[in-house]
């Protein structure tokens, strides 16, 4: 599938992504209001915040439009040369039903059943097939099996089901659900894209896969002490650099350890004062960054651009939340990956 | 081709007489201020650190004009008698006194028509909801919210089993609007639910009462009413305008000019109770800035050759005549020549309207060049006006010699056939050899002359390895010299000129003391021999490698450059070309679209291949010729003068 306009466009939206100058005139906004009139003059959000009124909007509200911006840009870009008729470019709808069962499941597990509810992106409606929002009036795990019935994510969670009768891990479930997405991206890549397109896809979701086994790793092992066979046994089987340095990591005794073994891999991080979601988020940046400006795939430049489009979302997350608790410049920033 | 002489001045007084001093070089009009303090020493003369009154004043002038909506420039500072800061503070006070009563109503009146527009935008939402708002809101056991949600979020409520009813009453591209209802004590929990979903209150304003409908149409007869208020006020603000107006233009035009002089302070030296005020003036101006310092008692004046204050650079102005002086613009656009240096404004102007001339020769397109360089001068910018007009002229008479008149080439041939000159009109694509060839022939001739400029600059910079042993100096020019007559010879004239002295000494001996340029000039001008004059450590080795490339780096640039001028050439063809193409378009015309195409083409050719000739020669001045010879890194010359100051704002 010819995709070399849709590379060029990725490349042209690419251009106007939010610089380091813009982040640092978001910080320096003194309100989320403030700041809503800022993001209204950038011309990326401009139509999703048209009859935004930055004096009254929630900062959820903001957030959620935000990532729906995103969302819209996805659709845009694959409409453009009509590529979503390919399995394969369905992977950021699959990715966004996948954070909603898995939000679903946290909440579920917390009982707040009806604020899940509240926070389903109501525009995620429109494009999934999943029934969202009968989820919610969900009270038992059979229940919510019996609402997947007939979707693709049924058998993953039917799979970790324990025999006792009993409900699974909430981890687990995670766990799974995640696993599903990325074989399902790699399945698709596989079968119809080509073999160098193909690596390239492997190669964005094991760096993605990476950084989000090495932050948990290092949460797991800093405030929970877990050893490396607990957490390799809740972590995502795909890697960039070898699931054995992986394995090298989790055995690290100190979070130190596990710094130092990573600045020797491709991730090596040398910005100082920033919280490790940020390094990790960095790291994945300058991956992603540098596919889009050498990749001749469509598919690779889309899975990159979006995973761009992800972190900026969660950047400017940061920085609303910064300012709604008068959060320090510097303390802003630091979790910010630029 | 110099740059205008300075003179450096020196003027010393007492601290008391440093506002009238400022006054008196503002007057002169051509005095360069420099700083006249030292920076980081112990002792001497120090910057005066005092805060501008003039600032603040200036700043709340112009705010006053804004509110009154009057201009604030355009004023004659010299109607306004005022001077200190209070008088201008009593000015303020006494035109404020009217205006603050005008303007407190004004602002009330823009609120209240904010607040109320802001309320009907909200009712007009709720129309279709037929009931007493004020009884609405005195239920006993309900509580009823007015707001909007995001549509998206609209679609949940359903999902939501508790005890509310949501009413939309409107919806617009994001938001659905309308109302809940919920019984008083699940309020709390209703709330939380809808907040969640990001529902947007709208408190309805006391002062809203009756059903919806009648609250909209009440608030917009209350909104009429105000606007009529505020036009009233707007009147009676325009009154005070119109009385106050000259005063205060004049008063702005006069604070201006206060404050930008008493800027200038911070320019000045002070050491106890004594002022040191440096710059530069042109030396002809000298009598006139001594005729404006006559009246100031205690100041005096030093005059100084300009070079004789290691701390400041003196200016540069370019002189020059009327016919070269639009030019200075590219000059300028390179970088001005330092102060004594070489000015090449006369050089420029002439190669550059010459080759113009030869690469858009066209005698009728030539003048609509001359006819359209006046009102580009007069609206536009002067310079610009003044080049195009000296182009155009180049371009008509070239034009003659090509016989093209907006491309018709036989138009002049029955004038060229009576008078009896039969090697005209030149043909471009009869002669494509003799053009190409004069072509290089000009860019030689240019290349040379650069270098010959060159060694006279040199050498009056002392220089000797750039006018002696440098790829531009001496050598060069005999290294270059040689090699094309060399090739002149051989190939066109058929003549035997290689011989192994002319080798030897006009094309060996000249690369070897290019190659060796560095130690040769340290041995002449030191008597010592060295292989670099920076670098301590070079060996001879590293010395032959990179000299080798520089070498490399000379002899190519010799080519590319000699080569570049059949650019000068291949635009005489393309724009016959060209000109062939609009012709041959013509042909297959009517006769009535044959003069549209006529009008069209010619303008088309004019607009696109007169800008790439204007770039291309740019080029060829700024490449090929400026770096040869040229030093820029000159300074500006600033004037201290009233207008100059209003800037500073």
């Amino acid at each position: 599938m010819g995709g070399n306009a849709t590379v060029a466009k990725i490349r042209t939206v690419f251009g106007s992504a939010l610089t380091a100058a813009d982040y640092h005139e978001m910080t320096n906004r003194q309100s989320v209001a403030e700041l809503c009139e800022y993001l209204k003059g950038l011309k990326r959000f401009s139509e999703v915040l048209y009859d935004v009124e930055p004096a009254t909007v929630h900062r959820g509200y903001l957030e959620q439009l935000i990532r729906k911006e995103s969302f819209l840009t996805y659709r845009r870009l694959v409409k453009f040369q009509q590529l979503d008729r390919g399995e394969f470019y369905k992977f950021y709808i699959k990715k966004a039903e996948t954070v909603q069962l898995i939000s679903f499941l946290h909440m579920y597990e917390a009982g707040l059943n009806e604020e899940y509810l509240a926070s389903v992106p109501g525009y995620m409606t429109e494009y999934s097939r999943l029934k969202l929002f009968d989820l919610a009036a969900c009270h038992s795990f059979d229940e919510i099996l019996r609402v997947l019935r007939r979707t693709e994510y049924y058998k993953p969670l039917k799979r970790i089901m324990p025999k006792d009768g009993g409900e699974p891990e909430l981890a687990a479930a995670e766990r799974a659900l995640r696993v599903h997405y990325y074989k399902r991206v790699l399945e698709a890549a596989k079968r119809e894209l080509s073999e160098d397109e193909y690596k390239e896809i492997a190669r964005l979701i094991g760096t993605d896969a990476d950084l989000i086994n090495y932050t948990n790793a290092y949460r797991m092992k800093k405030y929970f002490s877990f050893d490396a066979g607990q957490i390799e046994k809740r972590s995502l089987p795909f890697s960039r650099i070898g699931l054995s340095k992986m394995r090298e990591l989790y055995s690290c005794e100190e979070t130190e350890d596990m710094e130092l073994l990573m600045d020797k891999t491709v991730y090596r991080n040398d910005a100082a004062d920033q919280t490790i979601e940020s390094r990790n988020a960095k790291a994945r940046l300058t991956a992603v960054r540098h596919v889009i400006e050498m990749t001749s795939s469509s598919a690779a430049a889309l899975l990159a651009y979006m995973m761009i489009c992800d972190i900026e979302a969660a950047n400017i997350t940061h920085i609303i939340e910064g300012i709604r608790y008068k959060a320090d410049l510097s303390e802003i920033e630091a979790q910010l990956a630029v | 081709m110099a740059t205008e002489k300075m003179e450096l001045v020196n003027i010393n007084g007492r601290l008391e007489r440093l506002d009238d001093a400022i006054s008196a070089l503002l007057e002169s009009g051509s005095f360069h201020i420099e700083e006249g303090f030292t920076h980081g020493a112990s002792s001497g003369y120090k910057p005066l650190n005092e805060k501008n009154p003039y600032a603040p004043l200036l700043k709340r002038f112009l705010t006053l004009c804004t509110g009154l909506e009057c201009e604030a420039g355009g004023g004659d500072k010299s109607k306004c008698k005022l001077t200190s800061p209070e008088e201008f503070e009593q000015l303020y006070d006494k035109i404020f006194t009217h205006y603050s009563e005008l303007e407190r109503k004004k602002s009330e009146l823009d609120k209240d028509i904010a607040l109320r527009s802001e309320a009907s935008l909200q009712t007009a939402h709720l129309k279709g909801m037929n009931e007493d708002l004020t009884r609405l809101f005195e239920l006993e056991y309900i509580s009823i919210r007015f707001g909007k949600l995001p549509s998206d979020n609209a679609k949940k409520l359903e999902y939501f089993d508790r005890n509310f009813f949501f009413f939309p009453f409107d919806e617009d591209m994001n938001y659905t609007y309308g109302m809940y209802v919920c019984p008083k004590n699940e309020k709390e929990e209703i709330d939380e639910i809808f907040r969640t979903l990001f529902f947007e209150r709208t408190r309805i304003p006391d002062f809203v009462k009756g059903s919806a409908s009648k609250a909209y149409s009440d608030l917009q007869s209350e909104i009429e009413q105000d606007k009529k208020d505020l036009e009233l006020t707007h009147g009676q603000i325009k009154e005070i305008s119109e009385r106050y107006r000259e005063e205060l233009k004049n008063a702005c035009e006069r604070l201006r000019y206060l404050k930008g002089a008493y800027s200038l302070r911070r320019k000045a030296g002070v050491l106890k109770d004594k002022f040191l005020i440096k710059g530069f003036i042109p030396a002809k101006d000298k009598d006139k800035l001594t005729a404006a310092f006559k009246g100031i008692e205690g100041a005096e004046l030093t005059f100084l050759p300009p070079d004789s204050d290691g701390g400041c650079k003196p200016p540069t102005i370019l002189k020059n005549g009327i016919l070269t002086r639009p030019f200075k613009m590219l000059v300028g656009m390179y970088g001005l020549p330092t102060y004594g240096g070489f000015d090449p404004t006369a050089f420029v102007a002439i190669t550059y309207s010459l080759l113009f001339g030869i690469m858009f020769g066209d005698l009728g397109q030539g003048l609509l060049i001359v006819l359209l360089s006046i009102p580009v001068g007069k609206k536009l910018s002067k310079d610009m006006g003044g080049m195009m007009l000296r182009c155009g002229l180049c371009s008509m008479v070239f034009g003659t010699l090509y016989g093209s008149v907006f491309g018709v080439e036989d138009m002049l041939d029955p004038v060229y056939e009576n008078i009896g000159v039969d090697f005209l009109p030149l043909r471009a694509f009869e002669s494509t050899n003799f053009i190409l060839f004069t072509a290089v022939g000009i860019g030689i001739f240019l290349i040379a002359v650069s270098m010959l400029i060159n060694i006279v600059t040199s050498f009056k910079r002392h220089d000797i390895e750039s006018a002696v042993f440098g790829c531009n100096g001496i050598c060069g020019l005999v290294f270059y010299g040689s090699i094309v007559f060399a090739v002149v010879a051989t190939m066109m004239l058929d003549m035997e000129v290689m011989s192994g002295a002319f080798v030897l000494f006009l094309i060996v001996i000249p690369a070897v003391c290019i190659f060796c340029r560095v130690p040769f000039t340290i041995l002449v001008k030191y008597k010592k021999w060295k292989l670099s004059d920076t670098d301590e450590k070079m060996t001879v080795g590293g010395f032959i490698v990179e000299n080798l490339f520089e070498m490399f780096e000379f002899v190519l640039s010799y080519i590319s450059n000699t080569m570049s001028f059949l650019r000068v050439g291949g635009f005489v063809m393309s724009h016959a070309g060209m000109m062939l193409v609009v012709m041959t378009l013509m042909d297959g015309m009517s006769k009535i679209g044959q003069p549209i195409i006529f009008v069209i083409g010619n303008l088309f050719v004019m607009a696109m291949e007169g800008m790439i000739v204007a770039i291309q020669i740019i080029r060829l001045e700024f490449y090929e010729i400026f770096s040869r010879f040229y030093v820029s890194g000159g300074k500006e010359y600033v004037p201290t003068t009233a207008e100059l100051l209003k800037e500073d704002i």
